[in-house]
């Protein structure tokens, strides 16, 4: 460990004085580093020392109480601490903070956010229309192979220039045997072919189409989707 | 009581609401007043519109029935389907080609059409229908041919002659025995041939996990082509592949402007398929070189219902259009090849005379063929 506990983190744990978290952080710290162990013995050992005295000392004085005064000065320092933490929050620079200097978090807070948003999330899902759900899906999906996308042409050893960025302008040429479709931001225009058995074709500039024998005329037909420009 | 007759009269309102509104969703068939074929009739049957979530979507079944108002013979027909505030990037076409309609004679052209737009879309015409180009049989051409009609009409036309030619020499040679056993070959080399799903997608993007490699096209030399290809290559990953880049040369002695390279790529697992076509409007004089190329991304969702991993690929020139207006397709020989007989499909009139054999038997086939 590289940070050491600032010395009034050190004399509240000599004391027994912190938290169940905080005494058991420091205490792993303590028991690995000698420095930190020795300091700890030493204020112990004064401690110790202060009470012997103290019990040797005739009466306080009059309205003077000895555990509220040391009460009094453990909340002081206590205060004084936790001023200093956050502080120190704004001041350093993230890398440079140590785990030791970690935010106290409530993780029974965080643990109960968390447990709500996925019961949310799963009712919410559970309750959208069939289609709804279908399109959000796919945007998902969209998002996800645009960033895969841009991680492969950034990737090292990869061949080739880096691609033009994607935008929500793409126009999409579909052919299967049973359609053609040329499609732009959600709207679409799809051909049909009457027959069974039809042949697709695509062509590199920007066209789709499909052959086929018309069941009921008997003719060739050609279905065929563009890009506007052509 | 009175509840009940307010809301028969709302439904009474309502329907012919409705059916004013599909009417206006209906195509409109613009043809200019010159046109070679006037339109008789159009049955919209069962065409319809429904909600689909916040768009609507437009299923336009369409029976369209033409008369050839020249004096020449009609051998081929293209419209065009344009919809702008559905696809303001797209349009589409119907191409008739291998037709055989005499002055007066009437034919019909089938469209099944399906729109999705959004619910807020102008409440204009969705679809409008009009006539890009029509061939004659002395291969003259009429039209705006907006969409090079002239040119998929005429290659069309070149390979039914190619095909009709070659069938009647069967016949010649073999009778009907030997026609009913090309005719047999054909159906089943259209029904082994596998079905194929592609997507085009414009500029060159990838979105694949695996790593995009360069790989070098392997040619198919046919003998008679006038045009040789010199080398190419093309990007690889996974199911995609994008931006080829050919060279070729004429070895003719006419000048070139327009061919077309066919895409053949082969998957992992041995199996092959055409992919597309490589075409290229260009001016090409003899002996000289050029280099064509492609920006698009093709992406291949799966073969035979099982996931593609492209491994090579084989080009072939499919055609050549000369700058005088004549075509170079490949022979029947050229396509009996091993490699273009398992992935080139028949041509559409070889798939129309099996179909006719399949459908009439023997005898109408030959006076189909006998009518040429």
């Amino acid at each position: 460990m590289s940070l050491h506990p600032v010395p009034a983190q050190i004399a509240l744990f000599a004391g027994g004085d912190l938290g169940r978290w905080e005494q058991w952080r420091i205490g792993r710290h303590i028991a690995r580093c000698s420095a930190c162990s020795h300091e700890v013995e030493a204020l112990r050992d004064a401690s110790s020392q202060l009470r012997e005295l103290t019990a040797q000392m005739p009466e306080l004085p009059n309205g003077l109480n000895w555990n509220r005064l040391s009460d009094e000065m453990t909340g002081n320092i206590r205060v004084g601490l936790a001023a200093g933490e956050a502080i120190a929050l704004f001041d350093k620079p993230l890398r440079a903070r140590s785990p030791l200097h970690w935010p106290n978090m409530n993780w029974n807070a965080a643990l109960l956010v968390l447990g709500a948003t996925v019961i949310f999330g799963v009712a919410f899902w559970t309750s959208l229309p069939p289609q709804q759900a279908e399109h959000l899906v796919n945007v998902f999906e969209r998002i996800r192979a645009e960033r895969i996308g841009t991680l492969v042409h950034s990737a090292p050893g990869v061949v080739g220039q880096t691609a033009p960025a994607s935008t929500r302008e793409d126009v999409i040429l579909e052919a299967s045997s049973s359609s053609i479709q040329v499609r732009e931001n959600g709207r679409a225009m799809s051909l049909m072919p009457h027959s069974d058995g039809a042949t697709v074709s695509v062509s590199m500039p920007g066209s789709a189409g499909v052959s086929f024998v018309d069941a009921d005329t008997g003719q060739v037909t050609i279905n065929k989707v563009y890009y506007a420009e052509q | 009581m009175r509840s009940s007759s307010v809301f028969l009269a709302s439904a009474l309102f309502l329907i012919p609401c409705n059916a004013v509104l599909f009417a206006a969703a209906l195509p409109k068939i613009d043809l200019p007043p010159d046109s070679p074929v006037v339109l008789l009739s159009a049955d919209y049957g069962e065409s319809n519109e429904t909600a689909r979530g916040s768009a609507m979507l437009l299923d336009v079944h369409a029976a369209l029935s033409f008369r050839n108002s020249s004096q020449r013979k009609i051998r081929g027909i293209t419209l065009l389907v344009t919809a702008q505030d559905v696809t303001p990037g797209g349009k589409a076409s119907v191409t008739v080609p291998s037709l055989d309609v005499g002055p007066e004679e009437t034919f019909p052209v089938r469209i099944d059409l399906r729109l999705l737009r959004p619910l807020q879309a102008s409440s204009g015409v969705p679809v409008q229908i009009s006539l890009d180009g029509v061939l004659f049989d002395d291969l003259s051409f009429y039209g705006p041919d907006k969409l090079s009609s002239r040119r998929t009409l005429t290659l069309s036309e070149w390979e039914a002659r190619r095909d009709r030619r070659y069938f009647k020499s069967v016949l010649a040679a073999g009778g009907q025995e030997k026609l009913r056993q090309e005719m047999l070959e054909s159906l089943t080399h259209q029904a082994d041939r596998p079905s194929l799903d592609v997507e085009v997608v414009r500029g060159a993007r990838a979105t694949n996990f695996e790593p995009e490699k360069q790989v070098q096209f392997a040619f198919l030399s046919l003998p008679d082509s006038p045009i040789e290809p010199m080398g190419g290559m093309a990007r690889i990953a996974g199911n995609e592949a994008r931006a080829p880049r050919l060279e070729v040369k004429n070895r003719s002695d006419r000048a070139i402007r327009y061919l077309e390279v066919g895409w053949i790529l082969h998957d992992r697992s041995g199996r092959e398929f055409l992919a597309g076509s490589v075409p290229a409007e260009l001016n090409l004089a003899p002996g000289k070189k050029s280099q064509i190329l492609g920006d698009a991304t093709l992406k291949f969702p799966q073969l035979s219902g099982q996931p593609l991993g492209i491994e090579g690929m084989t080009g072939f020139v499919s055609s050549v259009e000369f700058a005088d207006g004549t075509m170079w397709i490949p022979t029947r020989n050229d396509l009996d090849a091993p490699q273009l007989q398992r992935v080139v499909a028949p041509s559409g009139e070889e798939q129309r005379l099996a179909q006719i054999y399949r459908k009439k038997g023997m005898k109408a086939l030959v006076a189909e063929l006998n009518k040429f």
